[in-house]
């Protein structure tokens, strides 16, 4: 079996292809199969150049003739490849963090997403956000970049479709390596003082800032902040582990203390390959090597019949270091369980609660159709 | 990036958000209708506004004709059609050095044919689609290009199916114009020919209700095909032609042994009428001759419980 990957580049997380790549061979290197199989490679640089990422996809699918093609990229791009995917008629698996999501979710044939789920769990906590009976009016936070992509649109949404308000959107647009300041956000805190809820959207490097510019506030203490995932990653928390004054409040969709079997395999055989930590780019190419190896293991199956390996992974439940893994038929996502993380005001302990199951509020998320125009960068979340 | 250059032809509002996304991106090279849409001409015209592009009637008769000249005085490069009335002649759609593709309003190959969005939801099917495919000497048939599916609600009307359409006809269009004007081909896919099915034009009986046949949600599937279309599907109470605009099913009531057809009750906003295997539907909106009504105009025209509607006769 022949296999095309096209793998990102980032300057801000620079190991995103290498770690990807690297679950996705820990994992096959388990088994057999991992003989059964050779990488044709191609780096799409960012992800948002047209050009480039039709070229590469066209070499691998058209002249390299793969048999399934693996694209670490955004929804928004993966438009154009879509002729190229139909006239191979090979399976695709779309790997990206999920801070975007399709215009139209209905399954399109060849087509299979793994995602980090960042937009949807965005949704989930909008949702919360919106719940609470005190606060109802909100501060939207957000970077230039991080406003680009659509986990901010699915917040926001949520959140009033819930009855919330939202009173201020506050867009930051220093870039990394200036000093990060949030002068107009607490200008407006200050002056709006009914405004307790922050929806809050940053990538872990500018959200270790925010928090800590938000500690320093004097009245820290009566905000409640709902965050992105990318704002409960380890490397946003590393700086502030004698926790925080106001409620922290999100979900991730995985976290290395998780417990069960599954995620102790796989942090233990990577780090027993690689010396280091597993990053979330490893857990996306370790659940792309769970994928390959479902296709591998159905009995009789034609990998380059599309519609027979769909079939076959439908039937198929795996056990991801996130929990259960299953593709849902209506979207061809997978879905898996998520952690709910929240802090008390002035307690320096993040809880985590393990294995939530979302599929209902998935079902609700996923029958949504976006309307109207949509704007944002063309690039790979969390590539630039 | 290469100069692309588009005619479109059309002869619908299905192709109005492809011809504004062409307009839009600067590539879009003129628009040819067939001369008896005279409202879509009127639109089009005013929708293109000052961007002097120019919109050209057509007949059957000078079609060719015209559109080759068109073509060649030009430079059209890449040729679109987006529904219309007329089949081009195989000299013709080679003519544009980047090919002419047709923007189908359904999933090929299963619904080839002139009105594939009445027959999609007739058919009650649960998935619409879009498709961009090469034009050939066949109907529908060339190498398919792009095809996206949509979800079909039970409540899409003809009107809101199209309008649905539309826009992701506008979406596939700017994906292909791009992955040309990148300087791409792009690839295609023969159709698979033991699938294909080929819908021909709707004679007068598809619109009619058959009580005697038809369960409720054929009725109410029907219904919304013919709505804008047709004015509703078509159904006589007392010799006068009625036709039925929306209706919704009754999913609570108790089974009824009545003759399918028969109305269970009226008031000012419901006409419940008893269809097939003791089911029933209600009707909400309604056309006739003297407009477009809801129960409350039957009720005082005299319609009670107990009349029965007869399928129209052809």
């Amino acid at each position: 079996m022949t296999i095309g990957l096209l793998f990102p580049r980032s300057d801000v997380y620079p190991l995103i292809g290498a770690e990807f790549l690297e679950g996705i061979k820990t994992q096959l290197a388990l088994t057999e199969n991992a003989n059964k199989i050779n990488f044709i490679s191609e780096s799409i640089g960012f992800g948002g150049v047209e050009k480039e990422v039709y070229g590469k996809t066209e070499k691998l699918l058209m002249m390299d003739n793969v048999d399934l093609l693996i694209a670490f990229m955004d929804e928004k791009i993966l438009e154009l490849i879509k002729p190229l995917i139909l006239a191979a008629n090979r399976i695709c698996i779309i790997v990206n963090t999920g801070a975007n999501y399709p215009i139209n979710w209905v399954a399109q044939p060849n087509i299979i997403h793994l995602t980090l789920q960042h937009s949807f769990l965005c949704a989930v906590i909008g949702s919360t956000a919106a719940q609470g009976q005190k606060h109802k009016e909100a501060a939207v936070c957000s970077s230039f970049y991080d406003c680009g992509y659509m986990h901010l649109l699915s917040m926001v949404n949520e959140f009033v479709n819930g009855s919330g308000v939202i009173k201020h959107n506050y867009i930051n647009k220093q870039t990394l390596k200036e000093e990060l300041v949030f002068p107009e956000l607490f200008q407006f805190l200050n002056d709006n003082k009914s405004v307790k809820t922050l929806l809050s959207i940053y990538d872990s490097k500018i959200a270790s800032a925010f928090y800590k510019q938000l500690k320093d506030w004097s009245q820290a203490g009566t905000l409640e902040v709902y965050v992105s995932p990318m704002m409960l990653e380890e490397k946003a928390l590393l700086s502030h582990q004698d926790g925080f004054p106001f409620s922290v409040a999100g979900y991730v969709p995985w976290h290395s203390s998780a417990p069960g079997n599954a995620n102790t395999t796989f942090i233990s055989t990577y780090q027993k390959n690689y010396q280091k930590v597993p990053s979330m780019f490893s857990l996306l190419g370790w659940e792309t090597g769970l994928i390959l190896q479902a296709i591998i293991d159905t009995k009789d199956v034609n990998y380059r019949n599309a519609e027979e390996v769909i079939v076959g992974l439908l039937s198929k439940k795996i056990a991801s270091p996130r929990g259960e893994m299953i593709l849902d038929e209506e979207t061809l996502y997978y879905l898996t369980p998520a952690i709910r993380c929240f802090s008390t005001p002035g307690s320096n302990e993040l809880k985590r609660e393990y294995g939530i199951d979302l599929k209902s509020e998935w079902e609700e998320f996923s029958a949504k159709n976006i309307e109207g125009n949509i704007a944002g960068w063309t690039n790979t979340y969390l590539c630039y | 990036m290469e100069k692309i250059k588009t005619l479109l032809l059309c002869c619908s509002r299905f192709a109005f958000p492809a011809m504004q996304q062409l307009a839009y991106t600067g590539i879009l090279g003129g628009v040819i209708i067939p001369e008896q849409h005279t409202k879509l001409i009127e639109e089009t015209k005013e929708s293109l506004g000052v961007s002097n592009i120019p919109v050209v009637t057509v007949n059957k008769k000078n079609f060719e004709e015209i559109a080759t000249r068109f073509i060649a005085d030009n430079n059209i490069n890449l040729g679109l059609v987006v529904t219309f009335n007329f089949t081009l002649p195989s000299t013709l759609f080679a003519k544009p050095t980047k090919g002419f593709y047709n923007v189908h309003p359904g999933p090929l190959p299963q619904y080839r044919g002139s009105d594939p969005i009445f027959h999609q939801i007739k058919n009650r099917e649960k998935y619409s689609a879009v498709t961009i495919h090469q034009l050939d000497e066949g109907l529908d048939s060339g190498a398919i290009i792009l095809q996206e599916k949509i979800g079909l609600l039970q409540t899409d009307t003809y009107g809101l199916l199209e309008v649905k359409l539309a826009r992701l006809a506008q979406k596939l269009v700017e994906t292909l114009t791009k992955i040309i004007a990148m300087g791409f081909n792009p690839p295609s896919r023969p159709q698979e020919e033991s699938k294909a099915i080929c819908y021909p034009k709707q004679e007068a009986k598809e619109f009619t209700i058959d009580w005697n046949k038809m369960k409720a949600d054929a009725i109410i599937a029907l219904t919304n095909a013919c709505n804008p279309y047709n004015n509703g599907a078509a159904t006589l109470l007392n010799q006068k032609l009625i036709r039925f605009l929306h209706i919704e099913k009754t999913e609570s009531a108790a089974p009824h042994q009545m003759q399918p057809g028969t109305i269970l009750f009226i008031d000012a906003d419901n006409l419940e009428i008893a269809t097939l295997a003791g089911e029933h539907i209600n009707v909400k909106f309604l056309y006739t001759e003297e407009g477009y009504l809801t129960p409350a105009s039957l009720l005082a025209l005299g319609v009670t419980k107990g009349l029965c509607f007869k399928p129209t006769v052809f």
